[in-house]
């Protein structure tokens, strides 16, 4: 006799098919009147996008793990400013940008802690395959981004790494177009010195 | 594309990102959903009413009472209490200080998103308390409540300090809950901020636990055969994790350490080759040839 195998928790975690809107602005209504399942349906719907997004801006798994919660935890709060202009995705990576901030030092120290743990300041590639040159140069950037601040950290995460446009960037974070224009150049600028050092 | 900066940016766009503590953070999510206090809406309304209907008793209160309070406040009381007793008018001065600290920063942090002109920098957000969607912390509060006059905590610790003159930079919260005022009455309750939750204790990460654990074990433990199974226990909840490649260096040594020979020189060889670039390869270069030259004697 074989086992069955019974069916998995009501548990979805994989991005399923967009959602139209009329569907997502009704979970959103039911999260403000703090219906938790339709939480957990947009947590299904939309948590790879915004853990992406987490992990390439902070680069570090756990505390973008963190972040992730603290953005669906807020969006109760936050569903109220949502009108619709944009996707519900990038609301929520908004939010994870105005966020970011509270994360970024615990990032920042749990990866210098982690390297002094191994006594090893550049993490090296899991097995030495063709990944490897990609792999460093993404640990190397995560590190030179670790010394930006904030500001210029999220503006080149939307901007290059989420490649989106700066006016888009600019609603997302709330300030004018020419700022975060500003805050990529100097970043851009920043990061080029400081990947230009490195060996 | 020789820029290495748009090198890097494609690189860090492209890696792969792991999705598998998702099930944990949902659930993480969801139990903290459901232990959330009522919407901003009803602790704003809460914010109003409570100190309104506090007054309201109050006055109830003094005009029933009104000649025993007058005889209270008389200049020459017959047994004079001691000094510990904060003056009246800062105990009704102070304002509710629980909702008010608790409300604004998370909607200051995340509303901002999507406001145009009416957008709220988040600049000011106040970390952790605005990102983690709890409840302040009663430091949050007391700092809030600073800014709003005396609160009954400024006007108890007043009233100790002036009771008990020794002072100690913890300050007031330590001399408030001193026992040699035990007779202070106790001040009015309304303005108490609400016990904040605690916010979870953070998930370990069990890979990072493993590679502790062998970090130890490797460099403290003395007995590199459990070294070895340490390091394998990593590498096995690891495979590619962010120390994976020290781990495997490091498995090799403990199985030169443990008498494994063939095997570490094995793991050795790659490194040595500059399969992994110049990471660890000349330290394998050296065991190599040290295990080389111990053949040959």
């Amino acid at each position: 006799m074989t086992d069955t195998p019974r069916d998995p928790p009501a548990l979805r975690l994989v991005s399923p098919a967009p959602r139209d809107t009329t569907t997502e602005q009704r979970l959103l209504a039911a999260v403000v009147e703090g219906d938790s399942s339709a939480l957990g349906e947009l947590y299904d719907a939309h948590h790879e996008g915004v853990r992406a997004f987490a992990v390439r801006l902070l680069g570090d798994a756990s505390v973008a793990e963190d972040l992730v919660q603290d953005v669906f935890l807020a969006l109760p709060s936050a569903a109220a400013r949502y009108r619709g202009e944009s996707s519900l995705r990038t609301f929520l990576i908004a939010i994870s940008a105005n966020l970011s901030r509270n994360h970024v030092r615990a990032a920042v120290r749990r990866r210098a802690m982690a390297a002094r743990a191994a006594a090893e300041p550049v993490e090296p590639p899991a097995r030495p395959d063709e990944a490897w040159e990609r792999a460093e140069l993404a640990h190397r950037l995560q590190r030179a981004l670790d010394q930006l601040s904030i500001d210029h950290r999220v503006a080149f995460a939307l901007c290059e790494i989420e490649e989106r446009s700066s006016p888009e960037v600019a609603r997302m974070i709330g300030v004018p177009e020419a700022t975060v224009r500003t805050r990529l150049f100097h970043a851009k600028k920043r990061l080029r010195e400081l990947l230009g050092g490195a060996p | 594309m020789n820029d290495p900066l748009e090198q890097a940016t494609k690189a860090l766009r492209d890696a792969p990102v792991d999705h598998g503590r998702a099930a944990e953070t949902r659930a993480r999510l969801l139990s903290q959903v459901t232990r959330r206090p009522p919407p901003a809406r009803s602790r704003l309304r809460a914010t109003w009413l409570v100190p309104i209907a506090a007054a309201l008793a109050a006055s109830a209160a003094l005009a029933a009472n009104g000649a025993r309070v007058a005889a209270w406040l008389s200049p020459a009381p017959p047994a004079p209490a001691p000094s510990v007793t904060a003056p009246p008018s800062a105990r009704a001065a102070a304002p509710p200080v629980a909702a008010t600290a608790e409300s604004a920063p998370i909607d200051r942090a995340t509303t901002g998103a999507f406001a145009h002109a009416d957008a709220v920098s988040v600049a000011g957000a106040a970390p952790g308390a605005a990102s983690s969607g709890r409840g302040p912390s009663p430091d949050d509060a007391r700092a809030a409540s600073s800014d709003r006059g005396p609160s009954p905590d400024d006007a108890r610790a007043a009233a100790t300090r002036s009771a008990a003159p020794r002072t100690s930079p913890t300050g007031a919260r330590v001399e408030v809950s001193s026992p040699t005022a035990p007779s202070a009455p106790a001040p009015a309750p309304l303005a108490e901020p609400p016990p904040a939750a605690e916010p979870p204790p953070p998930a370990p990460d069990p890979a990072e636990a493993l590679y502790r654990a062998a970090h130890e074990l490797h460099f403290r433990g003395g007995a590199p055969g459990a070294a070895v199974a340490a390091w394998d226990r990593y590498l096995a909840a690891a495979p590619a994790g962010r120390f994976a490649a020290e781990a495997w260096f490091n498995r090799a040594v403990a199985l030169l350490r443990a008498g494994r020979e063939r095997e570490g020189l094995a793991a050795l060889q790659p490194f040595a080759s500059g399969a992994y670039g110049a990471y660890r390869r000349d330290e394998a270069r050296r065991l190599l040839d040290a295990a080389a030259d111990a053949g040959a004697q």
